[in-house]
Order: C-alpha cells, then structure tokens, then sequence
C-alpha cells in the first residue's frame, strides 16, 4: 500500500486519443492481459489459437486436481517433492503465457511487425513475406495450380502431426513399469501426456516459423496447424 | 552485516506467536500518514500552478491599475474640479438654507396631512359601498332600508369633501415641492458633472477593487453541442484557459508578460465572444487542462488539437467561413483564400468553397494563330523561363513531352476557324503605342518591361496578366491588333477587355509590342508536329495532368479533377504522408514541413518509384506560410452548423461578387472595393487620375445606370486617360455586380424608379442659391470640361446626376464626403448638422433642409452646351 500511494504520485490517470471509428490504430492491441493470445495468432490460425488452446489452457487447469496422485506437498510448500508438477506449471505460465503477453506488449509495433523496445515503430516497414507451409520443404505443394488443396499434402500433415503424438505412446512402451505411470493408471496418463504435447506445440510451431518461416503444417479445408 | 545476520536468526527462534510486529506496522503507519499528507499537499498547492498565476494576475493587474489612477488623478484638471466643487457646496448650501429648509418641511406635513386625508376618504368609500349593499339587497327584497340610505348619502357626501380637500392640499403640496425639487435637481446636475471628471478614477478604483477582492477561482466556459465525438454524438466543449489567462479583456495588459496579456484584437471578440464560445475553438488546445503543457498541448502526445501558435490560428477561420474569400480582421486566412482563388489549385483538387470557380487560365484551341510551335514548346518545357512571374506552373517536362504537347495543342488550333487578317496591322507608330499603353490602363493588369510598380503594389509573386516584357517574341503582328482592338473579336470568352482604341490607337500599340522581343538566343528546335503518334501523346499527357483543370480544351470540357480533394487535408497524419527519399535532416517529419516543401517544390518527395505529377509553383516563403496556414483549416470535424456561418443570399451575392471582380475580371487591378485592389495607383504620377473606389457604389449610383454604364461605359471623369474598358459584361454579370454592390450595405436588388419623382420647387429655389454661394462649379461642371484646371481640381460633371445618383447618397455625401470616400476632395460644408447653417437662413437655418435643397437642385440640373 506504502508502495502504491508513492508509486501513484508519479503516474497520471494514461489517457490517449479519443477512439474514432473510422481509423483504426495501428497496431491494434488488445488489453495488455490478452496479448499472449493477440500473439499466438501470429503462429495459428484464428480457429486453433483462439478456441482450441485457450479451451485446452482451461480444461487442462480443471484437470489439475483429477490427473495429479502425488498426495504430497499438502498444507505445506515444497518443491523437491513435487519436481515435476512444479516445473512444468512454471513453462506453461511463466516461460509460454508471461513471456508471450511481455512479447506482445513490448516487441511488437505496426503491422505486428518485431521491433526491439528502443526502436522507432516506422509504420511503413516492409517484412518481406516468405513464409510456406512445411510439406513444401519436402517437395509436395499444399495447393495445386488451380488453388484446391492437395490430398498428399494433407497425408503428409496428418501423418506427422500423428507422429507427434504418437510419441506418448512410445514414452508409454518405454516407462510402462516406472513407478509413477503405473500409479496414474492410463487414463490420466493419456490425458497428462496428451495436454503436454499440445502445450509444447506451441514453442515448437514457435521454433518452426522462426527458424524455418513455416507457415502451416497441416492445411485442411475447415482449419490449419 | 554480521549482527543483522544475528538478529535474523535470533528472531527465527522465536515462536511467531510471540514476536513483535509493532514497532514495523508504526513505521509503516507512519509512512502511510506521511504520504497521504503528501498528496493532500500536492493536490492542492503543487499540481494547481494556475492559483500562483491569478494571484499574480490580481497582484498586477491591481498594480497598473493603480498607475492607471495615478496617472487619473495627475491628468485631473484642477480648475474645473475646483469651479465643480465651489458649484456643488454652492448648491448644497442653497439647499439646506433655512428658506428652502422651511418650505421642505412643509411639504412633509402636507404629505402627513395627505395621508390622513387620503385614509378617510378610502374608509368613507368603504362604509358607503357597505351601506349601499344593505340598501340594494333590502330593495331586491322587497324592502325600504331607509336608515341605509342616509348611511350611504352621509358617506357619499364625506367623500366629495375630502376629496376636495385633498385636491386642494395636493396643488399646495406639488407647488411647493417644485421649489425644493429644482434645488435637488442643481445638486443632481453638479454631482454628475463631478462624477464625469472622476470618472477615470472612479473606473481605476473599481477595477482595483476587484482585484483585491477577486477570489482564486477556476473561470470555465461551456458551451453544450459545439462539436461531436467521434461517434456523432453531441459533445461539450469546456474551456478553461481564462484561469490563467485572466487579463485577455483587462485593457491595462496589453504590454504585460504571458499569461496575462489582453487580447490584440477587442473588436474580433466583440463578434466572438470568448465569455460565451471559449477560447479554443479559434486557437485549440486542450481546453480542460489547467497546466501550460497539457493545456497547449505540447507535453500531451495524445491531443489531436494543438494549440495554434502566433497567426495558425487564422487557420481556425475555415471552420465556418469556407464559404467566404474574404472576412474582416481575416489578416493571413484572407491571404491565402485569395492565393487559391487566384492560383487555381482547386482545378486538380476538390476543395470546399472553391467548387464552382472559372478556369484561371485562357483557353487553348487556337493557339496556332497567335504563337509559333518553338515558342510553346519552350513554354511547355518551363513556362517560368519566359515568365518568371506567369501563374502557370512548370511540369518539368522533358523534351519529349514538351513536343507532344505542342503538337496536339498546335492541332487543336489548326481546327480552329478564326484567323487573323493578313496585315491588318499594318504599320503603327510604336512610340505613340509606348505612350498608350502607359495612359490607358493597360498596367493595372500587365507588367511591362521594368515597370513594376503594379506588381510591388499588389505584393504577390506572380501576376494576373501576363507580363509583356517579350511578348514580341511570343505573338505575331496582325494577332496582336486584332486583340488590342477588340478581344472578343478573337475569343468571345476573352478577360482583357476592349479599351475601345481606335484602328490608328490599336496598331501603334501592336507596333510597340512587337518590339518587345525576347533577346536571348535559342537553339533551334527540329519538332515533328503533324505525326499523330505524337499528337496523340500530347493528348494523354494534356489529360493525365490536368491540364482542363486551368485551361478549356476542346474534347476535355468534362475532364474531373486529377488529384486528391483537400477537404481533410488539415487533420491528415504524420504517418500517412511520403516523404519519399528526404531523412528527417532534411525535411522534418511534421506535417508543417512536409506541406512547406511540398508547395516550395511539389517534386521534392519524388523517388525512383513513386512519381509526382504535381507542377512546381514559384510562390514566396510568406505566401506558402499563409497556404499551409489555410490548408491546416481544411477539416471535416468542424462545429455544429448553428455555430457556422450562414451561407445566406446576401453572403452569396457578395461571394459572386467577389469572384466576378476580383478573380474573373481582375477589376481589383484598377479599383479598390473592399480593402484590396486599386494597384494601378502606383503607376501613375498623379493619384488624381486613378480609377474610382467602389464600396460606395451600392448606396451611391442607380441600378439602371450601373447596367448601362458597365453594357457600355461613359466617361464620368472624362479628364482620366485610363478609360474605363469595355468587359462586354452578359446582364447576368452586371447583375452578379449591381447584387454585390448592394450587398456590401446590406440592401437587395429591387424594383425602383428614379425619374418620376418630381424636385419640390421650393427646395430646387433654395438649393440653387446655395450651390451658387457655395461655389460647387469651381470644380463640378455641367457640360463642357472647364480649360486650365488640372485633373486634382476637376470633379463630375453634375448633369449626370439626375440620373447617376441616388437622391439620398447626394444628401450623406454632402454631409460628410470623408466617411464615404476617405481622401475625396469633397469639402464637408456642414460640419455640425446641429448647429444652424453659416450659409442661409433658408429653412430657419436647418443645415438637414439645406442639404436637402441643394440636392433637389442638383437634380435639376440639365447638361449645358
């Protein structure tokens, strides 16, 4: 409180222009708490990044309770006991949601574009677009010339999205006897693998597009990954 | 370090139960009161700057008013204070001497005995309505009340003799109080006279008064609706800069330091009044702020309405006169209207008030009759290196384009079917011509050779006319008479007008342009004019840089505009303009820089790729400051239309008026309407041979004449060798004029008959007798043009008046000439209308009678041979 009452002499009540219909601002962003999101759009499509993650975020969050058994830690804090859940909490909030809204708030500038916080925001910067979706590295285009999309494009993306998930199946074979799978049962194993792969899925897309300027991975009529 | 260490862990072994917590929460209470002390403080001594500046303001204000007073009181005129004083205790011991005391206060008793008097009739009124009651109600009964009656006729009679006695004392009482009433009457009299002397020091002492009593206060005005958001929803506009600024009425801060000082121009304020609209609608910022920074808007990124700095705010003008060219106290924003009129920018771009305007340039369909193909292409090439003062802009052609141009407009002459005659010019006397043009007028218009004086008097970079200084090298002989001699001959859409030279008159001045020539050497041009790719490319470069916007063209008479409208070009932002390849070093990236340089060079953002078709103009810094000034006015968020000005008949008829002689005719060359215009004064040696002033023209002259005198003018002043010139005017010009001449005294064109009112022959007896003392024809004449007079000592020829001038404007113009025509050598015979007349006792010496006699009998007055 002693913090606030001094901290609020030195900062006025932020007011910018008054809002006009008929010009939008550019870059338009949302409020600071939705700009995790604001920049996940950036790696999904509107479908994936606006619906399917956050319903995701918030059954995964509700699961917590049904798919944790490590009874310890309770009415009291500790960390070495509960490594795992711990760990992975702290990716998913600080490392993914924090780091993201911090990168939406101070790393991006007109047209969405990257700018470093002490950069002019220059609204006529030009980004060349460049960005393919992955099959194209391995030669089989997502459209054919006449613009409908290639069913070989899609196997290729089904077949590699399934791999990628295929992959709790194989950490299942491996760890079948370890302690702690045994004790969650498969249920909550497959519910616990399946969210952790979709929440990785982000900074991989995130490395993907980067690094490699993939667009999608998989292109169907109805929604991309 | 250590023994903090130690008392950590000394604490740790303490159960928190038992610790103390106390002496933290105090230190942290403490901290707490303090900052909420603190921001008690803040609120209200150091983030309220504005209390130092009032009390300052007070403080000051206080001050000069005190030498304001000193300086009353030095000024005072000692002897007249004295004689008032003397007057003043005369008159009060007039007053209080025991006579006058006497008689005072016998009126009092009478006024006391009046009173008694009054109440005794009122009481005997009232018995005797009661009886006559009785006495009435006993009769619709049936019955006599005979003790009512004598009730009522005893009261009726009480009444008529107090009645009589109060009429009595009451003649008594008025007489008497007459006496006293005139002696109060001196005393009211002497006291005013006092009062007027002191009055000075009266008002100095009042204002002083106020200041001391003045409480600290915000002064905030409101006005409910004068704008909308930007959802269209009525907004308030609250104004609160009168808090600081508190001395912008107070007469005695004109000198003072900012914020305090008054405003420079009272007489602006009295049309808007800042107690009622604020301040910001005309100089923006932010009006609710109450801090220097956030209330201009320098330290508010966010305002999009900052504070207008020296003359920008004439920019503020636009947002409800567009309509108008011209407004008074208009100072820049009058400027720059007329540089668009007279620029023609609104030929390539939509702007608003400027949507029906003429072409300003001559048309181009026959072309070939008058230049040769080498003269236009280097026009087309750079019109600036013939002319630098030419209006037309340079398109920085190339060569090429230059020659297509040539070569399509040289085709569109070749259809043309006027052609001068072969040698109608024949030969002429240049001399003679010289001497024409110098005399005739011809350089209210043109500039000729170093003769610029006209140009320096009008105070722009460019000319109306063409400059003649090489015409000789751009025209042939025999178009040159045609023209001079009638251009409508030539183009029936001409602006020059006929100067009504005889043949002899028209070829000398031929013969003195052609010798005007061009002396600078040329590098012949070879031109394949006939080939119709060629021609056909002119044409598309005519069309896509719009050139029909200035010019008409024969096929492009339905060309629209060919660049953007700037009717928002005021509120556009800083990220939406192209500096092309100019780094902020070189041209800043505001707005102001970026409309300065491109009006100074409008190719000057031109990069490799993106390509300006936009003319470079040749304007001077001051008149780009004052078009950017105008520009900045071009908004669409403008105040709600109650609060614009009403684009009524009257302003209309004035507007077309304008636009008829200011930018179609250029008649402001030659005379002066409002307050611009008559530049022709400078070129000559005599101010009494320039060309009439025209604001009075609407009271002055009849409607009929008017029509006649500009269908075909007669010489009014005949001793002027500038001749009025024929404009060939249709009557819905003449019209347009005769509307704006009575506009501009707010009077309407109408129906009206000067003939038939008949001169009262006994008015005519005394005027005649009158103008005969007066000596009116020692310098008025009333037929021949009286020899050896200079033009200074000659004035109208009198027997024009019956049917020139308005019978009422003769009777102001002899009453004070000066008010109509500053300057005018018309003497003011009747200085004061109240005194009686020194010339006649005609009339009882009513000077108003005489006047009018004497313009009956200037009505009279026929042409003598």
């Amino acid at each position: 409180m002693v913090i606030l009452v001094f901290w609020s002499f030195s900062l006025d009540a932020p007011l910018e222009e008054p809002a006009n219909p008929t010009l939008t601002p550019n870059p338009s962003k949302a409020p600071w708490y939705f700009l995790g999101l604001q920049e996940m759009l950036v790696y999904f499509d509107p479908w994936v990044a606006g619906v399917v993650l956050p319903t995701f975020v918030i059954i995964g969050l509700m699961a917590i309770p049904y798919i944790d058994v490590n009874e310890k830690g309770n009415g009291y804090y500790t960390f070495k006991e509960r490594k795992y859940a711990v760990l992975i909490y702290c990716f998913g909030f600080l490392i993914l949601w924090v780091s993201l809204i911090v990168l939406g708030t101070f790393w991006r500038g007109p047209g969405w574009y990257f700018f470093f916080p002490w950069q002019e925001w220059d609204t006529h910067r030009v980004v060349a677009l460049t960005n393919v979706d992955l099959s194209e590295y391995f030669g089989i285009h997502t459209r054919h010339a006449d613009n409908s999309l290639n069913p070989w494009a899609i196997v290729f993306g089904v077949l590699l999205i399934g791999g990628y998930y295929s992959l709790m199946g194989i950490y299942w074979m491996i760890k079948k006897n370890s302690e702690l799978v045994k004790k969650m049962g498969f249920t909550k194993y497959s519910i616990t693998a399946f969210l952790f792969l979709t929440m990785m899925s982000l900074p991989i897309k995130m490395f993907l597009r980067i690094a490699f300027n993939v667009k999608y991975i998989l292109v169907t009529p109805w929604f991309n990954i | 370090m250590n023994r903090l260490l130690q008392l950590f862990s000394r604490r740790a072994e303490t159960p928190i139960e038992t610790r103390d917590y106390g002496k933290v929460y105090f230190a942290l209470a403490a901290l707490l009161f303090f900052g909420t002390m603190w921001s008690v403080v803040d609120e209200v001594t150091t983030r309220r700057p504005w209390k130092d500046f009032q009390q300052e303001y007070l403080e000051l204000s206080a001050s000069q008013w005190e030498k304001k007073k000193a300086e009353a009181v030095a000024a005072m005129d000692s002897a007249a204070l004295k004689e008032v004083e003397t007057q003043l205790s005369e008159a009060q011991a007039k007053l209080s001497s025991p006579e006058v005391v006497s008689i005072k206060k016998q009126v009092n008793d009478l006024e006391e005995a009046l009173l008694d008097l009054n109440r005794d009739f009122t009481f005997a009124k009232s018995r005797g309505d009661e009886a006559y009651y009785f006495w009435k109600k006993a009769l619709h009964e049936g019955k006599e009340d005979p003790g009512a009656k004598k009730k009522l006729d005893e009261n009726e009679s009480e009444m008529a003799e107090t009645n009589s006695r109060i009429e009595e004392l009451n003649s008594r009482h008025d007489s008497l109080a007459k006496i006293v009433d005139g002696y109060t009457q001196i005393v009211k009299a002497v006291r005013a006279k006092s009062k007027d002397l002191h009055a000075a020091i009266d008002l100095a002492t009042s204002k002083i008064e106020k200041a001391q009593s003045s409480p600290i206060r915000i002064h905030q005005v409101m006005r409910n609706n004068f704008d909308r958001s930007n959802f269209g929803i009525p907004k308030a506009r609250i104004d609160r800069c009168q808090t600081c600024h508190a001395g912008w009425k107070d007469e005695v801060m004109l000198d003072a330091k900012q914020p305090f000082t008054s405003h420079p121009l009272p007489e602006l304020l009295k049309i808007h009044d800042p107690e009622v609209f604020g301040c910001t609608p005309c100089h923006h910022g932010q009006g609710t702020a109450l801090t220097a920074g956030m209330a201009h808007g320098d330290d508010d990124h966010y305002w999009e309405w900052p504070l207008l700095k020296g003359k920008e705010v004439y920019a503020s003008c636009n947002s409800c006169h567009m309509n108008e060219t011209f407004v008074k106290y208009g100072d820049r924003y009058n400027l720059s209207k007329r540089l668009i009129s007279e620029s023609g920018c609104f030929g390539c771009h939509e702007i608003k008030g400027y949507l029906e305007m003429p072409k300003i340039g001559p048309q181009l369909n026959q072309l070939v009759v008058k230049e040769t193909p080498e003269w236009l292409f280097r026009w087309v090439r750079n019109p600036k290196d013939y002319n630098p003062h030419t209006r037309m802009p340079n398109f920085k052609f190339t060569d090429d384009q230059a020659e297509a141009i040539a070569a399509f407009l040289m085709s569109l002459g070749n259809q043309s079917r006027y052609h001068p005659q072969k040698g109608a010019a024949g030969t002429g006397n240049a001399d003679h011509g010289k001497e024409l043009v110098g005399q005739v007028g011809c350089k209210g218009c043109h500039v000729i050779e170093n003769d610029t004086r006209m140009r320096d008097a009008r105070g722009r970079s460019y000319d109306i006319a063409p400059e003649l200084t090489r015409v000789g090298s751009k025209i042939n002989a025999d178009w040159a008479y045609e023209w001079v001699k009638n251009p409508r001959s030539v183009n029936p859409d001409a602006r020059m007008p006929n100067l009504r030279l005889t043949d002899q008159e028209a070829r000398d001045v031929a013969a003195y342009l052609m010798t005007l020539k061009d002396d600078r050497a040329f590098e012949q041009k070879v031109m394949n004019l006939e080939s119709p790719q060629t021609i056909a490319k002119g044409e598309k470069l005519v069309r896509e840089y719009g050139c029909a916007g200035c010019h008409s063209i024969k096929g492009m008479e339905k060309e629209s505009r060919v660049s953007v409208s700037l009717n928002n070009i005021g509120r556009k932002r800083v990220d939406e303009l192209d500096f092309g390849d100019k780094t902020a070093a070189e041209v800043p990236h505001t707005w102001d820089d970026w409309i300065f340089n491109k009006i100074k060079n409008a190719r000057t953002y031109t990069t490799d790729r993106i390509f300006s078709k936009m003319p470079v103009f040749a304007f001077a810094d001051s008149e780009i400051v004052a078009l950017r000034t105008l520009l900045r006015g071009y908004t669409k968020e403008l105040p709600e239309e109650s609060y614009q000005q009403a684009y009524g008949t009257r302003l209309m008829e004035i507007e077309a008026g304008r636009r008829l002689t200011n930018f179609q005719y250029n008649c402001s060359g030659c005379h002066q309407i409002e307050e611009e215009g008559g530049y022709i004064k400078a070129t000559l040696d005599d101010e009494g041979y320039a060309p009439p002033y025209l604001y009075p023209e609407g009271n002055k002259v009849q409607e009929p004449w008017l029509h006649d005198f500009l269908k075909g003018p007669t010489p009014v002043r005949p001793w002027l060798t500038i001749h009025m010139p024929t404009f060939g005017l249709t009557d819905d010009e003449i019209t347009t004029a005769s509307r704006y001449f009575l506009a501009l005294h707010k009077k309407e064109l109408g129906l009206r008959d000067y003939q038939s009112v008949q001169p009262d022959p006994k008015y005519v007896a005394v005027g005649k007798k009158l103008f005969e003392d007066l000596q009116c024809l020692s310098c008025h004449y009333t037929g021949k043009i009286p020899e050896g007079k200079t033009p200074a000592d000659l004035a109208p020829n009198l027997s024009m008046a019956k049917n020139r001038l308005k019978p009422e404007w003769i009777v102001d113009w002899i009453i004070n000439p000066d008010v109509i025509q500053p300057g005018t050598r018309m003497p003011q015979y009747y200085p004061d209308l109240k005194e009686a007349s020194p010339f006649s006792q005609d009339f009882a010496g009513d000077a108003r009678e005489q006047i009018k006699a004497l313009r009956e009998y200037v009505l009279t007055i026929q042409s003598s041979k």
